[in-house]
């Protein structure tokens, strides 16, 4: 007897009471599904705007198992599309990233301009009909595609909602960090890449806000002395918003901004004199909370982008689980820093990035062991007649005095409040547009 | 080009590229950072995809995989010694072959050595991976014992079969 993926769905998550089946992290049907009804209709996170400096810069990317372009083209316009040509379906990139006046096939010799038009067709006089028409066969082009504050997204469904209120009350919490840079925030140059053969929604939930994993997962950073054993029982909190967005490590009462200065000392008063000045502009520019919370921590953006900012004395990491197959995925990761911080502190914090969220990084590394075992011990047939259990906070209640500060739905560190509202949401998209 | 390098110099330093290379297999790290000098670098770029495959070989400006010094490198030990680095515990199986070894001779007591790598590994039951590319290293002569001053690490690939866990 076999179910329709609607039901499957529908019977797979249960946020009210915080049971996720097993079968939506290896399922083929349910994936196939995903990546019509997640991954076309969400704004997806294309990369920054510092990585598309020039005129004709343009740089590879994934939406979904979609390859596309993103260019800046000569009248310094953002264009996004599919990266395959129109003939027959061949990568008109191949590159990373560089700077090009036109993209050409190998196949044929199509060739398209960085708006995505199609300019030239070897032989197109003496080989097609005089129907044939160049204007129709433009690369297919990603409909909407718009900024917020540098940091570029796209979506393929014309009728989705805008950006703005897709991100929601997040952006009081990204313009932390956006605002706290003395410069302008801007790429390293390039990206780290590895393969984990793991579900994409296992870290995206992991980020959403799972601060509970941090004291066993991470524990080597316990042991070591550089994660406080007092971790679990530090006074912070965990937010989730309406389209499925979660960050965790949100902490008022200015202790993270403490711990900054603390941490400067060890690099020097050059780096006591950035952090100070950091936290002066961060309060110049945004609300006392805000500048409270100094440091945005971790979070996931439905479905599948997630950062993190510990410190002003690391980068803005950021995170794509790029969707390969149900059980495998790619780890992309690139690192944000701020143009205006002392040229010796942005390597102190490069260097400290490897050394934890990065693919040679003891996070990273643990991360992904479990990502991957996770994975292992979840497709057999009797694992999945049982569930992951999502109930930690259920019955939680936060202080209102908390709640009125932080914009979105609030809960202690310590609760899988992201996690339910990010499978919640996950469910109503897979939903979408189907027969109730 | 090997340049200025003896027939006794080009074995005594493949030697000691083999039992390094054993440190590692053996996972005796203590041992292994006992040969880096105290004012070490150890730097593993990023690869990338582009017009001009030199460029894809990070400079400055580029996110690093690793950049590491002894205190840094040090760390990494330590926490494979806590108990709690789950990623490498029980420790992946590994074989890191070196060869093509070339040598350029600075001076009596300081050598280029370039040496291709391609590491073998097998992690618990399922698990199999390589690292393959070229190392750069700087040797210098210490008291008659070699010692690693510089190590650039340079991958082959942009996508990493999987996290960094171990060393090169």
């Amino acid at each position: 007897m076999s179910q329709s993926i609607n039901e499957l769905v529908d019977n797979c998550v249960n946020a009210e009471e915080g049971l996720v089946n097993r079968k939506i992290f290896t399922d083929n049907a349910i994936y196939r599904t995903e990546l019509e009804k997640i991954f076309t209709k969400s704004w997806l996170f294309l990369g920054h705007e510092s990585q598309l400096k020039k005129n004709g810069d343009f740089f590879t990317q994934y939406m979904g198992e979609d390859p596309v372009i993103i260019t800046r083209d000569r009248d310094g316009q953002i264009n996004g599309f599919l990266n395959s040509c129109l003939h027959r379906g061949m990568k008109v990139c191949r590159l990373d990233s560089g700077n090009a006046r036109s993209f050409t096939c190998i196949y044929h010799g199509w060739t398209y301009d960085p708006k995505g038009d199609l300019v030239a067709v070897p032989y197109e006089d003496k080989i097609y009909p005089n129907s044939f028409d160049r204007k129709e066969w433009g690369l297919v082009k990603i409909p909407r595609l718009q900024s917020y504050r540098g940091f570029i997204f796209g979506c393929w469904d014309e009728d989705c909602i805008s950006l703005e209120e897709f991100l929601g009350d997040l952006r009081f919490y990204l313009d932390i960090f956006i605002d706290r840079a003395l410069g302008d925030l801007e790429v390293m140059l390039g990206k780290q890449r590895y393969v984990c053969a793991a579900n994409w929604k296992i870290p995206a939930d992991n980020f959403a806000g799972d601060d509970y994993h941090v004291p066993w997962t991470h524990g080597s950073y316990m042991k070591l002395g550089i994660v406080s054993d007092h971790y679990a029982e530090f006074p912070s909190n965990t937010v989730t918003f309406p389209h499925g967005h979660g960050i965790g490590d949100i902490t008022l009462g200015g202790s993270i901004y403490e711990a900054d200065l603390q941490a400067a000392e060890e690099f020097g008063p050059e780096a006591v004199e950035y952090v100070k000045a950091s936290a002066k502009k961060l309060q110049d520019s945004l609300s006392s909370t805000q500048a409270e919370i100094y440091a945005f921590g971790h979070g996931n953006i439905f479905p599948n982008f997630s950062l993190n900012d510990f410190s002003a004395l690391w980068p803005v990491g950021l995170y794509w689980w790029h969707p390969k197959g149900p059980e495998s995925m790619e780890v992309w990761q690139m690192s944000l820093i701020d143009t205006g911080a002392p040229d010796h502190l942005k390597q102190v914090a490069n260097a400290r990035f490897t050394h934890v969220q990065s693919a040679a990084g003891a996070f990273g590394q643990d991360d992904s062991e479990n990502f991957e075992q996770v994975t292992e011990a979840t497709r057999g047939v009797i694992a999945q007649r049982s569930q992951f259990n999502y109930q930690i906070g259920l019955d939680v209640e936060i202080d209102e005095e908390i709640k009125s500060k932080l914009p979105g739905v609030v809960g202690p560190r310590m609760s899988e409040h992201c996690q339910r509202n990010f499978y919640q949401v996950w469910k109503e998209k897979m939903l979408e547009g189907s027969p109730k | 080009m090997t340049n200025g390098s003896s027939v006794e110099l080009q074995h005594n330093i493949e030697q000691f590229l083999y039992y390094e290379a054993s440190l590692l297999d053996d996972g005796l790290h203590n041992e292994w950072i006992d040969l880096f000098t105290d004012d070490m670098q150890y730097f593993v770029p990023i690869r990338e995809t582009l017009d001009n495959p030199e460029q894809g070989v990070g400079g400055a400006d580029n996110i690093p995989l690793m950049v590491d010094n002894k205190e840094s490198m040090k760390l990494r030990i330590a926490r494979l010694g806590t108990g709690m680095a789950h990623a490498e515990m029980p420790r992946t199986r590994t074989r890191h072959n070196v060869n093509n070894v070339m040598i350029d001779v600075i001076d009596e007591n300081t050598y280029n050595v370039r040496c291709n790598i391609n590491i073998s590994a097998s992690r618990l039951e399922t698990i199999e991976f390589n690292y393959y590319g070229y190392r750069l290293d700087t040797l210098v002569l210490i008291e008659g014992k070699f010692k690693i001053s510089q190590r650039k690490v340079i991958l082959d690939q942009t996508l990493l079969p999987r996290t960094i866990s171990i060393l090169f």
